[in-house]
């Protein structure tokens, strides 16, 4: 084949500037350690070094999210051992109470006061907040303290049971919270007992109230349970003189307990064995509209500070008689059983953590382990084999400089220099 | 002899100097694109006859010729434009795989980074800085997309500036190659000369018009060729030149066609143009860029609207709803903007259409087309499948909307006219658009509005759900009632179990009274062991329920005394089930079901239930108040269904059974023989085994005293009183709504009795229709008064699960003051893994991922193709110049020979000469 002067330059000038490139490429590589420089130098692999990219930046928030969760839980167990700590003295209290024949009403009065500090000591344990400041006994509305009121006026929960979620891996997520209906409200009582609530539809305003209410007798009332009572209030003229009357009624069978009762500004009310005190100023009704209403619920629930409240309340009832002396007893053997389910509660929720911390951990190790592999297989498809490319790089520099070479020494090969 | 001498040795030195010279251009020449070297051809004169020999008369030069193989050029033109073609769009392309897998403006690490910051703020939710590096986030995944768009812009202005610039060369060229086509038929002219170096010059002048585009050539005849695009049309045709322009598309003015200029109607070719540099960066613009822009868009558009759409059904810390997140994917202006019309659409310029986003999880990456043809008949085409989606018939009545592939397309007004098209680019723009729309850390949505609560007060074991809000929308978008006040959940709902296995969803609005929704949901199903749903999730879902005239104890029954059969009068009717169409064209598809005369609602439902689509629950009620008179004596029963209700005891005295005298008399207390009776039938095993029982109450609006008597499977109630010997024995029968009947007791051992039939539920599943044959049913009402079926879609769910008891209940309201609800913030940071994209199959990473991979592959597999042509251009290349490039050695060696004939030519002329001188010396 005949072989012109343009292919020498145009050969020696293609095959130079292919070794170049595959030099500069080579190097390249090393220098980033990366095989893979752009999605087309391996489309397959670059698709799943996205994807296994995408699972690493996954499992460091989901540790992360662990790390959150651990702390959330680390803050509630050890407010827990204290809310246990304080049932414990008042196990011990009730036990010491429970000696009727010796001790005398001063005495009770100051067990009472110790009863009624660890009240306070324990309302603020089950109103505890976070760094955030918010309370995390509160179920979802954790913006409001839950547990309100006090020993007279009784306790309502006002959170919710809303419980929080934290996502620690695709598809799992572990509680984070537990809310307080959950632990302190929602316990077994030793008896069947009530709780009191005001419709929520109420008209009057400012809003009528309950009080939280005690079985004054218990064999009436279990009786009664597991009837509701609903409290609604009549036409004022329903009664001579007029004025405001309410009317109590059975709730599933709407059939009347008392009716037309004359109502007295936080007067006790004592119906079937319960007794209760409405204060404010209850809305009646009118020819066309309901009166406000007030419901007492039969449970079989009694929460923590109410079972605390109402054993203090009963010491410093104590009057001293055979009769005061009986009820007392009676109250403190169930303060006693309530303060158990109550322990047991806490203590359940507390080994449910314990449960979860070994979720959290195990689910870590996972994580940790994934993260190995994935770490592992991203580097098996996007990084380079030095040892490999360092060879390459050598026969490749040897390919141009050998390119280079013979390409001087073609070019000097030339007719003209010889006439 | 020396005269001949001298002359032949002159045209030896003629010749000899010619191809001196030819080859001083050669070596001169050597470096010239496209030259092609020469040599010149020599032959011998006309010898002289001298007798019969012939004597020689030296050389001259025949031609000179350049070396040139007709067939190489015409292959060296191919090859460039391929390799051209493929080398462009190869450059291009590497340029949008660097810069979608750059980490550093690819959108994997905006994903990535923005759902981390997610997940923290639903670690922490009442945390404002948490919340705060959300909203960071969220601009800079918007940067991320805007970003990318504006570097895709980058390099779609680039190209468009190439083909501006490609198109005026081509022109010029065109212009030259006519030029050269005129000189060579000039220079032809005399005596059909080759003039190589214009042949050249023209040969070099095509080669780089095929660099630009590809082409074809044929000899016009006269030393002028002709040059035609591949597809056949002309560019040059002899000495005429034809120029193309650039202009901006019809169809969509932000494009760019290629056009033959043509006066005012230019000629559109630009899908006739393949090859060469032109060729390939349209290729590249109409697949590639477009597939960047669509697909990326379509990610733009597919995240803003589902993150939309959840957000907005969570609530905030202000306690409202959650509002858009990203931008409004159906904003009049952007959805206006994805509708483009062809500029040679018929004046008046008055339509105004647009494309809503309808099911972001149906949508394509393509573009459409929507022609308006004859008759109003309007086609819209898929541009990147070519096919037809979907025709119909304008109406005339705007606005009108079509659906398909998850778009809605508005006619919204104007006159549209025959021939009228628009181009739907529906995502291309999108991630321009894409922008982070909250502003407030609060404002961001992690609460469910729902927030359930079972009573304190519940004696079983029930759990309920936390809750999910499913939709705010019904299917024809406008806002469920449910969440349609700011703030709270209207009406309240209350879960109340019957009994164990029964229960209903009542409107909560007055706790002390909480009464049935509108349809109710109630003598539902309970099933311990399972998680059971509470609300329909079907949102085309309706109910229709029985109210027809002979529906419980209708006007006019009467009691039959004495005996006989008993029948609840129920008639015999024609209900027909009718599936709507889903495909238009294709006919409703219907099913009739007959009612049995006298048939019990336990059994209509079971046949109603055998149709697809169709769920019937049958129930009864009735109650049994004013009993009076009854002495107590025997052969007194009250009877249910069969079953004896006073009871009888064996007395021993008498050997007889004789009436119990535990059973309270209803004179003295209504209320405690009615709490005898409810006792009897809640403690009778038969009557439980199919779901009757009962509750004694007062009847709230009359006080009298009442036992009410359910049946959970929509059996009749048989109900019979045998008097005693006293009298009148009697009690009224009722069915809560009609007038109650008497069952009036004469004479000892008579009997009373009536039949009382229950009612139905039907729920009916999306697209399904009930009538009735006569159409005013005297079991379901008019089925053809508006408002006979109901929509049963809350859009809510929640689920119950464990073993509640009878009179459990559980409420379901809004979710006010929820600062640490986290569940909508993980159902958003779910939406990461989640599919959201070609039906379900690919979450919004998996979708980036195979843009870049789709891109990446093209990349890679482009890359080879031009490395490939290079190969064969560089073959044909180095053929070219084996064939006809100078080689300064061959040019070497050409010069001492032709200096070496040279001088033994003029040898010749001394060897004349000093013959000659000889000669004349010699006289």
């Amino acid at each position: 084949m005949r072989i012109s002067s343009n292919q020498i330059f145009n050969i020696a000038n293609d095959s130079i500037g292919l070794a170049n490139q595959a030099v500069v490429k080579t190097q390249q590589q090393l220098s980033t350690g990366r095989r893979v420089l752009n999605p087309s130098d391996d489309p397959v692999a670059s698709t799943k070094i996205l994807a296994i990219n995408k699972e690493l930046a996954d499992v460091t928030q989901f540790e992360r999210n662990i790390n959150t969760a651990k702390n959330n839980m680390v803050l509630e167990e050890s407010i827990l051992t204290g809310v246990n700590n304080i049932i414990v003295r008042m196990q011990e209290l009730a036990v010491q109470a429970a000696n009727t024949a010796t001790l005398s009403e001063n005495e009770y009065i100051a067990l009472s006061n110790e009863v009624d500090s660890r009240l306070d000591e324990l309302t603020n344990l089950l109103n505890s907040q976070n760094s955030n400041g918010d309370y995390i006994f509160a179920g979802y509305k954790s913006t409001t303290a839950p547990f309100v009121g006090g020993a007279n006026s009784g306790f309502n929960y006002l959170g919710d049971e809303g419980q929080q979620f934290i996502k620690i891996a695709n598809n799992t997520t572990v509680a984070a919270s537990d809310s307080g209906k959950e632990i302190f409200v929602d316990i077994e009582s030793a008896r069947n007992t009530i709780f009191t609530v005001a419709n929520s539809s109420n008209r009057s305003e400012p809003a009528a109230e309950i009080s939280i209410g005690q079985v004054i007798d218990q064999d009436v009332y279990d009786d009664f349970y597991p009837e509701d009572i609903v409290i609604t209030f009549n036409q004022d003229n329903t009664i001579a003189p007029p004025g405001k009357n309410f009317t109590a009624r059975e709730r599933s069978t709407d059939r009347i307990i008392v009716a037309n009762q004359p109502y007295v500004q936080g007067n006790e009310i004592q119906i079937q064995g319960v007794s209760f005190r409405i204060s404010g100023n209850p809305a009646s009704a009118t020819p066309t509209e309901r009166g406000d209403q007030f419901f007492i619920e039969s449970t079989q629930k009694q929460d923590i500070l109410t079972t605390v409240a109402r054993f203090s309340e009963a010491m410093k009832i104590y009057d001293g008689t055979d009769e005061g002396r009986e009820t007392l007893s009676d109250a403190v053997a169930n303060t006693i059983d309530n303060l158990s389910n109550a322990q047991t509660s806490v203590l359940e929720t507390v080994a449910e953590l314990g449960a979860r911390f070994n979720t959290l951990d195990s689910t870590e190790q996972l994580h940790l382990d994934s993260k190995l592999i994935s770490q592992e297989l991203l580097s098996s498809l996007r990084d380079i084999d030095y040892a490999e490319a360092a060879a390459r790089l050598s026969s490749q520099t040897l390919i141009l400089e050998a390119a280079q070479a013979s390409f001087v020494r073609v070019t000097r090969l030339t007719l003209f220099s010889q006439l | 002899m020396t005269s001949q001498l001298l002359g032949v040795s002159v045209t030896g030195l003629r010749v000899a100097q010619s191809n001196l010279s030819i080859t001083g251009h050669n070596i001169a020449s050597a470096g010239v694109e496209g030259y092609s070297r020469q040599i010149v051809n020599s032959e011998t004169n006309n010898a002289t006859p001298i007798g019969n020999s012939f004597i020689g008369n030296g050389v001259n030069v025949a031609s000179i010729e350049r070396v040139a193989n007709q067939f190489i050029i015409e292959q060296m033109r191919v090859d460039t434009s391929l390799f051209k073609d493929l080398d462009i769009y190869n450059e291009n392309i590497s340029q949008l795989d660097r810069l979608l897998s750059d980490p550093a403006t690819g959108l994997s690490g905006g994903l990535e980074t923005f759902f981390a910051a997610l997940q923290n703020g639903a670690d922490d939710p009442t945390s404002i800085p948490a919340r705060q590096l959300i909203l960071s986030e969220s601009e800079n995944l918007a940067d991320r997309f805007s970003t990318i768009y504006d570097r895709l812009e980058v390099i779609n202005d680039s190209v468009d500036d190439f083909i501006n610039s490609a198109v005026s060369q081509i022109n010029s060229l065109v212009d030259n190659i006519v030029q050269l086509n005129l000189r060579i038929a000039d220079a032809q002219g005399f005596d059909d000369a080759q003039p190589n170096d214009l042949l050249d010059q023209r040969d070099e002048a095509i080669r780089q018009l095929s660099e630009l585009v590809a082409v074809q050539t044929y000899d016009q005849g006269a030393g002028q060729v002709n040059v035609v695009l591949n597809s056949g049309q002309n560019l040059v045709i002899g000495t005429e030149a034809r120029h193309i322009n650039v202009v901006a598309s019809a169809s969509n003015s932000q494009r760019l066609d290629v056009a033959f200029e043509n006066g005012a109607n230019d000629i559109i070719i630009t899908d006739l143009i393949s090859g060469g540099e032109l060729g390939g960066l349209l290729r590249f613009q109409n697949t590639v860029m477009d597939q960047a822009y669509n697909e990326l868009g379509r990610i733009a558009i597919v995240m803003a609207d589902t993150f939309n759409e959840l957000h907005q059904q969570g609530i905030n810390l202000n306690n409202e709803f959650g509002g858009n997140f990203f931008y409004d994917v159906n904003e009049t202006t952007i959805a206006r903007n994805r509708v483009i019309g062809n500029s040679n659409n018929n004046l008046p310029n008055d339509r105004v259409l647009s494309l809503n986003i309808a099911d972001s999880s149906r949508i394509t990456a393509d573009d459409y087309e929507v022609t308006i043809e004859a008759g109003g008949l309007f086609r819209v085409t898929n541009l990147g499948t070519g096919e037809e989606v979907i025709s119909n018939v304008l109406t005339g009545a705007t606005p009108q909307t079509v659906e398909f592939d998850g778009f809605e397309l508005v006619f919204e007004r104007g006159s549209f006219q025959v021939g009228d098209s628009y181009t739907l680019l529906p995502s291309r723009s999108a991630s321009r658009d894409f922008s982070a729309e909250l502003l407030d850390a609060s404002s961001i949505a992690f609460g469910s509005p729902l927030v359930t609560d079972a009573s304190i007060g519940n004696v079983g074991n029930g759990d309920i759900s936390f809750g999910e809000v499913l939709s705010l929308d019904d299917v024809n978008g406008n806002s469920l009632p449910l969440f349609a006040t700011p703030g709270e959940m209207n009406p309240p709902l209350m879960v109340r179990f019957t009994t164990a296995n029964t229960y209903e969803i009542l409107d909560n609005s007055n706790p002390g009274n909480p009464v049935d929704l509108n349809p109710p949901i109630r003598n539902q199903r309970y099933i311990p062991g399972i998680s059971n749903n509470l609300f329909p999730s079907d949102p085309g879902e309706t109910a229709v329920q029985t109210n027809g005239s002979s529906i419980g104890l209708s006007l006019g029954r009467l009691p039959v005394v004495g005996g006989g059969a008993l029948t609840n009068g129920y008639p015999a009717e024609a209900i027909t089930i009718t599936q709507a169409s889903s495909q238009p064209g294709v006919p409703d598809t219907s099913l009739n079901v007959f009612t049995s005369i006298n048939a019990n609602a336990r059994e209509t439902a079971s046949l109603l239930n055998n149709v697809e689509g169709v769920s019937a629950t049958a129930s009864n009620y009735m109650e049994i108040t004013d009993v009076q008179n009854l002495s107590l004596t025997s052969p007194l029963q009250i009877n249910l269904n069969g079953e004896d209700l006073i009871e009888y005891e064996f007395d021993a005295g008498s050997g007889t059974f004789i009436l119990d005298p535990d059973v309270p008399d209803p004179t003295l207390s209504a209320d405690q023989f009615n709490d005898y009776l409810e006792d009897r039938i809640n403690n009778n095993a038969n009557l439980s085994a199919r779901g009757i029982y009962a509750v004694a109450g007062i009847d709230a609006t009359t006080g009298v005293s009442e036992l009410r008597i359910y049946s959970t499977e929509g059996d009749d109630f048989q109900i019979s009183l045998e008097a005693d010997a006293g009298g009148p024995d009697s009690l009224s029968v009722g069915d809560g709504s009609n007038p109650t009947v008497a069952l009036d007791g004469n004479g000892a051992g008579v009997t009373s009795a009536i039949a009382i039939g229950g009612s139905l539920d039907v729920r009916l599943s999306d697209g399904i229709s009930l009538e009735t044959f006569p159409p005013n049913s005297l079991l379901f009402g008019d089925t053809q008064l508006p408002g006979f079926a109901t929509s049963t879609y809350l859009g809510i769910q929640a689920s119950i699960q464990g073993t509640p008891q009878a009179g459990d209940t559980f409420t379901l309201d809004f979710n006010s003051n929820a600062a640490s609800d986290n569940r909508n913030a993980l159902a958003l940071a779910g939406l990461q893994n989640q599919g959201n994209f070609d039906n379900g199959t690919a979450s919004y990473s998996d979708a980036y991922s195979s843009l870049v991979e789709a891109i990446g592959i093209d990349t890679a597999s482009s890359r080879v193709n031009r490395d490939a042509s290079e190969q064969v251009l560089q073959e044909t290349t180095r053929l070219r110049d084996s064939v006809s490039a100078v080689n300064l050695d061959e040019e070497a060696a050409n010069l001492i020979k032709y200096e070496q004939m040279f001088s033994a030519n003029a040898q010749v002329i001394s060897v004349a000469r000093e013959l000659f001188d000889q000669l004349l010396n010699s006289l």
